[in-house]
């Protein structure tokens, strides 16, 4: 088995509050709108929620088989055959997931900052980044997330404090959007954007445990999802719900509106800090994440050596979009919209058999004794 | 170890992002930035596009080959004008005459064409919200005059910094209430929204001719509350460009425009007043005025009532006044006429604020004071509020407004004296 190293409690709530985050720097934002308009900020409140109850249920699941990791859970549950096809899929979903959102940030980056470079230099520069970080492991993913999650944060506070000036506070109203009906199936739906949290039963074994994982997973959750809510308030604030289902990225475009004074506008270079740093640990994730579970699928003992092959799989997705249309529409819709389906529900559905069936780990009855 | 490592790893993050410099590298020397973009109608291509830049150089006023050196050239800027079919391809035809390259990033304002804007400039407005170039912070103005020739006008008067003019100058709106300083992002999201119409600054160019006129009359009038628009002040000065005013909108198009003063009034409904001088007949003592400093104590009070036939709107408006000058010597400052006073101001204020909201109603149609954001309290959902079609409902809807006026500063002096011939 693959050795991952050790994170602690800050580490890896940092960690995961830092790549559910990243998202809210692209088009998310914009797409959120679009859908619930003026109850998008409670919206994501409601996705939060789901994604507190279903995170708390895959818990569940992992209190049956201490010491397991997910694949390990599979492998109990559904023997080793699907148990290896169902970490096949989790593999490929996650190089999906890295090479979407690394697309989605080149796209960004193109269209607001540089419009000259080919996206090809950007992916290999961040590839770079991202291989040195999963060369590295998890510790340093975990050191670097540790590090600089306040910045991100306070970066992202200090774009909404001083945009507030321009704020139009009426702009939320009507205050139940596009009904409570509408608000809570999208809510239900957009839990899929809170699904980075699952990675957690990926690396429950270098975190501490299910009681660690489940702290972490919840304050990280509960966090991920205030801030997220303060940002859609603050935009819709500022572009109310017709201008705002315009823009492509929602908070940059925010940014740019910023005017205090003749000393003091175009802070958007405070957001592109903000925006990078996300980007690169998300992107890390995803790779480290397919890593692992390529690894412990085919009892690989070191991950290094794939990196390299995973890295040009990666590349290789992120030039199969013809365009940045495609990236939002599809891939990021299905990224955040119906992951949930993948990684929540399935793993529920595992607990309902696994109850059903009576299937526990080898070291449950230990443990409960 | 680990902590090396991990520096190192910060250092490789930033450094790697540098390398994007390679292809979008661009040199500040290289590159000019107009501080103004006017557009008007062409005569050989769809658009006129007038650009004025800051030249970089100290003014060239004072030395000695300024004779032969226009206005603006004076002044430390250029300007230039191309016919082009977008405003984006402008950029490229400019690049023919001019040897460095134009970006529009530094935008300060973005002129207009009246006529442009009486026949719809939502197409204008899309075109520029989807390019990065230009920012959603520059200011939005209409023109009564043509774009080209209002930025031809738009003369530094003091100091060379053409950009710091412009920002300057924009900014007395929020002091004089004269006109309003609207961008380009919040002219954008009114005219998408259906919560209130879009306005933007009124500018125009004034040839300051009718100034020079002699005047016949031995008593000139006493003209007071009398708004002004671009062009047509009674002025003299060095920049013929001046603001005043608002350019009313509804959707896209230009349907009319508020003067100087019911700018104002538009100001105290929208909450937007600070604070600036008015002068008020003084009833007691006709041909003589008095000055007061209006200053919002509150911020308004607005409710809408939907649940009737026409729609009603209930204002609260609560204003602080300083009274600095009455030139009848009449004692309003004493405890018994203070109440006089008040009235007087309050009378005033009621009589500019009702005929503006009335324009807006019977003439323009258009709801630029954003009652929408207090008519959808009545509303818990969208679907109801777009069925319920707000803007639709204001030129029929009914206002009352209440005015609550308190005289607390008399001014330095008090009881005057009668003066003695």
């Amino acid at each position: 088995m693959q050795k991952q190293g050790t994170l602690t409690f800050y580490e890896s709530f940092a960690f995961i509050t830092l790549i559910t985050m990243s998202k809210i720097f692209y088009t998310s934002v914009t797409s959120a709108m679009n859908l619930t308009k003026t109850s998008t900020w409670f919206m994501t409140l409601i996705s939060c929620f789901s994604s507190v109850i279903m995170f708390y249920i895959c818990c569940k699941l992992m209190e049956r088989f201490p010491g397991e990791n997910l694949f390990g859970v599979f492998e109990g549950i559904l023997g080793k055959f699907f148990g290896k096809i169902f970490g096949m899929f989790v593999c490929a979903y996650a190089v999906y997931y890295s090479s979407s959102n690394l697309l989605e940030f080149v796209n960004m980056l193109k269209v607001y900052s540089l419009p000259n470079t080919p996206p090809t230099l950007i992916i290999t520069t961040m590839l770079i980044a991202a291989l040195i970080i999963v060369y590295l492991g998890l510790e340093v993913i975990g050191k670097i997330s540790s590090l600089l999650l306040i910045p991100v944060i306070l970066g992202l506070l200090s774009i909404f404090l001083f945009a507030a000036p321009k704020y139009n506070f009426d702009a939320i109203k009507p205050y139940l959007g596009v009904g409570l009906k509408k608000t809570f199936e999208v809510g239900f739906l957009r839990s899929s954007a809170y699904t980075e949290v699952t990675i957690l039963l990926v690396l429950i074994n270098s975190i501490g445990g299910v009681k660690q994982i489940k702290k972490i997973g919840i304050s990280s959750l509960i966090l991920t999802g205030i801030l997220f809510s303060i940002s859609f308030l603050c935009y819709t604030f500022i572009f109310g719900y017709a201008a705002g289902g315009e823009n492509i990225s929602g908070l940059f475009e925010l940014s740019t509106t910023i005017y205090f004074n003749r000393f003091f506008q175009r802070v958007d270079s405070i957001l592109l800090f903000t925006w990078i740093i996300p980007s690169i640990v998300t992107t890390s994730a995803g790779i480290y994440l397919c890593l692992i579970d390529y690894s412990n699928v085919f009892k690989i003992k070191d991950y290094k050596p794939l990196i390299f092959p995973f890295l040009f799989i990666i590349f290789v997705v992120t030039s199969l979009p013809k365009n940045s249309s495609e990236v939002i529409e599809i891939n990021m819709k299905i990224i955040r919209q119906y992951s949930f389906l993948p990684l929540y529900i399935f793993p529920i559905i595992l607990l309902i058999i696994s109850i059903l069936f009576n299937k526990k780990g080898k070291n449950y009855n230990a443990k409960k004794a | 170890m680990r902590k090396k490592l991990s520096l190192i790893l910060v250092i490789i993050i930033f450094i790697s992002t540098n390398f994007y410099g390679c292809y979008d590298s661009k040199e500040v020397d290289d590159q000019v930035y107009p501080s103004l973009l006017g557009i008007d109608k062409g005569t050989f291509n769809k658009l006129r596009i007038t650009i004025q830049y800051p030249t970089y150089m100290a003014s060239l006023s004072q030395s000695s080959d300024a004779s032969n050196k226009s206005e603006n050239i004076l002044s430390g800027s250029n300007i230039h004008v191309v016919e082009s079919p977008s405003i984006i391809e402008a950029q490229d035809l400019f690049q023919t005459e001019i040897s460095r390259r134009v970006s529009y990033i530094h935008l300060k304002g973005i002129v207009i064409s009246e006529d442009i804007a009486k026949d719809g400039m939502g197409y204008l407005l899309s075109a520029m919200k989807k390019y990065r170039d230009i920012r959603s912070s520059a200011s939005l103005m209409v023109s009564r005059c043509t774009a080209e020739n209002f930025i031809k006008e738009n003369i530094s008067s003091i100091g060379s910094s053409l950009p710091k003019m412009i920002e300057l100058h924009l900014s007395q709106g929020k002091k004089t209430n004269y006109f309003h300083l609207v961008s380009s992002i919040e002219f954008y999201r009114s005219m998408l929204s259906n919560y209130e119409e879009s306005i933007a600054t009124y500018v125009g160019v004034n040839d300051m001719t009718s100034i020079d006129k002699p005047s016949t009359n031995p008593n000139p009038p006493l003209n007071i509350g009398e708004g002004y628009v671009p062009g047509e002040i009674p002025r003299n000065g060095i920049a013929k460009r001046e603001f005043a005013g608002t350019a009313v909108f509804k959707g896209d198009i230009m349907v009319g425009f508020l003067d100087s003063y019911e700018t104002r009034f538009y100001s105290l409904i929208r909450g937007k007043y600070k604070n600036g001088f008015m002068t008020i007949p003084d009833k007691n003592a006709p041909d003589k005025v008095m000055v007061f400093e209006v200053k919002t104590q509150k911020k308004p009070k607005i409710k809408v009532i939907t649940d009737k036939d026409t729609a009603e709107i209930n204002i609260e408006l609560t204003l602080d006044a300083d009274l600095h000058s009455i030139q009848s010597r009449t004692n309003y400052e004493s405890l018994g006429m203070i109440n006089d006073l008040n009235n007087q101001l309050k009378n005033y204020l009621e009589d500019g604020i009702r005929k503006t909201i009335l324009k807006t109603q019977n003439e323009f149609k258009s709801d630029i004071f954003g009652f929408g954001y207090a008519a959808v309290n009545n509303f818990l959902t969208i679907d109801s509020w777009e069925e319920y079609d707000w803007l639709s409902k204001y030129p029929k809807a009914d206002c009352n407004l209440t005015l609550n006026v308190n005289t607390s500063i008399t001014g330095v002096t008090f009881k005057s004296k009668e003066i003695t011939n």
